[in-house]
């Protein structure tokens, strides 16, 4: 197990102190920079902020926001994945909540990044050392514009399914499956072409992983013996 | 979204999205970009052209396909062939960069895992604390120092220049008008615009729906002004002064698939769809109207709110289930 090894331990703390500290920091923030970005984002947390005070889920379209005259932002902007994190930050400010959302799922996000880049070789220092360059890749708020809610999911996705499809072709495996469905998943709960470009993206990255599979010859072989034990199949990544 | 003709962001020029060589490096340094090269992408690019043959069919195959992006988010593809295309729908070509950043250093990792040594390792994490923290340094300074806060006088006109930002507090957005300050033209039924082709200008409701985000209702060929009262996750309730009896187009846009509920004075009341994507209905006795409006959630929706929260519980703890590991195990 991974928690058990001290390495990990410390290095794992690391990334999340590290992680927190540096992006956590605008959580304290009492002002914010804003413009029709920033603005629309608001709109959007405030809808659910209303909701969730009044024990309810928000609508499909805008009862409390976007002028309160029914328009439909939810269509390209599905807010499953924000309802979770408008529900744990409700207790903060504005400015509080709308930088802790950004940050919570840096947070988990690079939590993941370094047990996937352990489980794909690396050692825990470098580990460590990758799951703080995803995390540079995330720009805080400048003037209008920052790394969206949309783009910090997709990041992580990437990451979390590219480790899924590494799994699928070397053996048939239930979890790499269910894996790659949620990376995916929590981007179709955030943004709509996101996920499209997503889904084409991995659909390239897929073609190679089928080439290179080991199963897809033990399918050949299923389909011509019906013999092949998928368990026994060998788990080998050369890097 | 299509199926319900929703107006959609295509009026972004995508040619002013893409990238030249010069703002794709210099992106890399400057923290004043919203969307940029990874320092760590252009060393992993500069490792992948001296190193090329030495690398592993993945690791090759992955600087491929990072190649390609690269390419995408370049005016060499005819983007402004495109503008009037489906394809405008993604805005700006630069969307690829998240994809070709991750990629990127995907490939570093793949790279430093093979060569790496712990000098490497200590410049990757010096290097990434370096511009994770200049930038939230610089841009707090900037937020305090070169930004003024958004003046009351522009906040009640409601006119912003859409690129130039100001700085808010948490007394701004607490405030009841916040979130009616701008008025969002995307996402609204097509029908709302006065020329259906027409598509809006960037990112400005046409003069129809302005109407519609001012609470203007025409009644009997007058438009007269109503104010919100109150709204809930699934109601919004307003009030107009002066009503004549007959028809009224209630301020609210309405979508083709879905239902609402009108009552007007606490009645429920009829309603038909317009042609200008709002609601009309029929006002019995002259007078002030209280109109409120709420969505009737279709079945569907509510059955993939269930199947949804079912399936990720389940999915969860299978997951987090001892014997399903998510374990490669490595020949090193």
């Amino acid at each position: 197990m991974l928690i058990k090894e001290k390495e990990n331990i410390l290095y794992l703390s690391a990334t999340v102190i590290l992680t927190g500290v540096l992006f956590g920091i605008n959580i304290s923030a009492q002002s914010m920079t804003w413009s029709q970005d920033v603005w629309f984002h608001l709109s959007r947390i405030h809808e659910i902020n209303v909701a969730l005070s009044h024990g309810q889920l928000p609508s499909m379209v805008n009862f409390n926001s976007f002028s309160s005259v029914g328009q439909a932002v939810n269509a390209m902007y599905p807010n499953g994945t924000l309802i979770l994190l408008v529900w744990m930050t409700q207790w903060l400010s504005p400015i509080s909540q709308y930088f802790a959302i950004m940050v919570i799922p840096i947070l988990v996000g690079s939590v993941c990044t370094y047990v996937v880049a352990k489980r794909i070789g690396a050692s825990s220092f470098q580990a460590f050392a990758f799951s703080m360059m995803i995390s540079s890749l995330m720009r805080p708020q400048f003037n209008n514009v920052q790394t969206s809610l949309s783009m910090i999911f997709t990041t992580y996705a990437i990451i979390l399914s590219f480790y899924a499809l590494i799994l699928m072709s070397k053996s048939f495996n239930i979890s790499a499956i269910l894996l790659l469905s949620i990376a995916v998943s929590l981007v179709v709960n955030t943004h709509i072409l996101s996920t499209i470009l997503l889904v084409l993206y991995l659909i390239v990255l897929t073609l190679y992983f089928w080439h290179q599979s080991v199963i897809k010859v033990d399918m050949l072989k299923t389909n011509w013996n019906c013999s092949t034990n998928f368990n026994n199949t060998k788990c080998v990544f050369t890097v | 979204m299509m199926g319900n003709k929703l107006t959609q962001p295509f009026n972004f020029k995508l040619i002013n999205g893409t990238l030249n060589l010069d703002n794709l490096f210099s992106s890399a340094i400057n923290w004043q970009y919203s969307t940029s090269f990874s320092l760590f992408s252009l060393m992993a690019l500069f490792i992948i052209c001296i190193k090329w043959h030495e690398l592993t069919t993945t690791i090759r195959y992955l600087s491929i396909i990072s190649g390609g992006l690269i390419l995408l988010m370049t005016a060499l593809v005819p983007w402004g062939a495109l503008q009037n295309s489906l394809f405008s729908i993604i805005q700006f070509p630069t969307r690829f960069m998240v994809f070709t950043n991750v990629t990127l250093l995907i490939v570093l990792l793949l790279i430093i895992i093979k060569y790496g040594n712990n000098a490497s390792n200590w410049l990757m994490i010096f290097l990434s604390i370096l511009i994770i923290g200049n930038r939230i340094v610089n841009n707090w300074q900037y937020r305090q120092e070169s930004l003024v806060d958004l003046s009351p006088k522009i906040y009640h006109r409601g006119v912003f220049d859409l690129m130039k930002s100001s700085r808010i507090s948490n007394s701004i957005i607490r405030r009841d008008d916040f979130f009616e300050l701008r008025k969002y033209p995307e996402y609204l039924p097509q029908q709302s615009l006065v020329v259906k082709s027409n598509r809006n200008s960037l990112l400005k409701p046409d003069s129809q729906q302005m109407r519609t985000f001012n609470h203007e209702a025409l009644n009997q060929g007058t438009l007269i002004r109503g104010k919100k009262l109150a709204s809930t996750a699934n109601s919004v309730t307003y009030s107009f002064d002066k009503v004549k009896s007959g028809e009224l187009g209630v301020p609210f846009f309405a979508f083709t698939n879905l239902n609402y509920q009108i009552q007007v004075n606490n009645k429920i009341s009829n309603y038909k769809k317009n042609d200008r994507g709002t609601l009309n209905v029929h006002i019995k006795n002259s007078g002030e109207q209280v109109i409120k409006v709420s969505l009737i959630q279709p079945l569907v929706v509510k059955l993939l709110w269930v199947i949804g929260l079912i399936g990720w519980s389940v999915t969860f703890i299978v997951l987090l289930l001892p014997k399903h590991k998510l374990k490669l195990k490595s020949n090193k």
